[in-house]
């Protein structure tokens, strides 16, 4: 992705789930920093990661030199690229967005902002590559612009669980990043069955 | 999907006013564990079909 499109959609989708999430902090009395206090310098942090990331899953994928990746993969891509922790001035890694409540850090909060952003912008991306190429079905395209990338039911949990299939994907990939095993491939393949879930439930309302 | 649900949730369990930050911190880590869905299995026992063995 070259910088110019980086740059829009980092102004167009990131940059409005990093405010709706930082207005639900401030709202509640909780402080965010952004580990890269300069907002220029943070974009350019996560798109030299993106590349990074992009250029690492195409060689190891074999992906020959002219294949442009799908949207599942530049989602999955920006998902890994955002969340990557990297070290602080003390040598520790930090997430992007660091929390703080009556001044005293919320690691875990660290952790579950950081990945709520990075999943409603892959979402925004998906949304986005949908919306914008003429060759994919209009009634699908419409239906996409109304009600957006729909979350899957969450098999096996009632009601009373108080959950849904976000949440729980969520932890899995907070816990898969502690494991060191958050892949690209893998996430590129939850995005396609995320999306394919809107558009089976898309086909059968029509 | 519903828009930062489970940010909301940690955020409602950190800021609950119980006094204790530490207490804070712990509900947030079982908040993280994934949950198990409790599903109930009925047993069912393998039964051949009749028929010549």
């Amino acid at each position: 992705m070259d910088k110019k499109n980086f740059g829009d959609l980092w102004n167009k989708i990131a940059l409005k789930e990093i405010d709706s999430i930082i207005a639900l902090c401030k709202s509640n009395g909780l402080r965010t920093e952004q580990r890269n206090k300069n907002t220029s310098d943070f974009k350019k942090d996560i798109y030299s990661r993106y590349e990074c990331e992009r250029a690492s899953f195409r060689s190891r994928a074999k992906i020959k030199d002219n294949g442009k990746l799908d949207r599942h993969k530049v989602a999955a891509l920006f998902y890994v690229a955002f969340v990557d922790k990297e070290p602080n001035e003390k040598g520790k890694a930090e997430f992007p967005f660091i929390v703080y409540y009556n001044n005293s850090r919320v690691h875990d909060l660290d952790a579950i902002i950081t990945h709520e952003i990075a999943f409603n912008v892959a979402r925004g991306i998906m949304e986005s590559f949908i919306l914008s190429d003429s060759e994919i079905d209009s009634g699908y395209r419409e239906h996409i612009n109304k009600n957006g990338i729909r979350e899957p039911k969450l098999i096996c949990f009632g009601e009373k669980d108080k959950t849904s299939y976000k949440e729980e994907v969520l932890k899995l990939l907070i816990y898969s990043q502690r494991e060191k095993k958050l892949s690209v491939a893998q996430l590129s393949i939850l995005f396609s069955s995320i999306e394919n879930n809107t558009l089976v439930k898309y086909e059968s309302s029509k | 999907m519903p828009k930062n649900m489970l940010s909301q949730k940690a955020i409602e369990l950190v800021t609950a006013n119980d006094g204790s930050f530490g207490k804070a911190k712990a509900r947030l880590q079982e908040l993280l564990q994934p949950k198990n869905s409790e599903m109930s299995v009925k047993k069912v026992k393998w039964q051949p079909c009749k028929g010549d063995w």
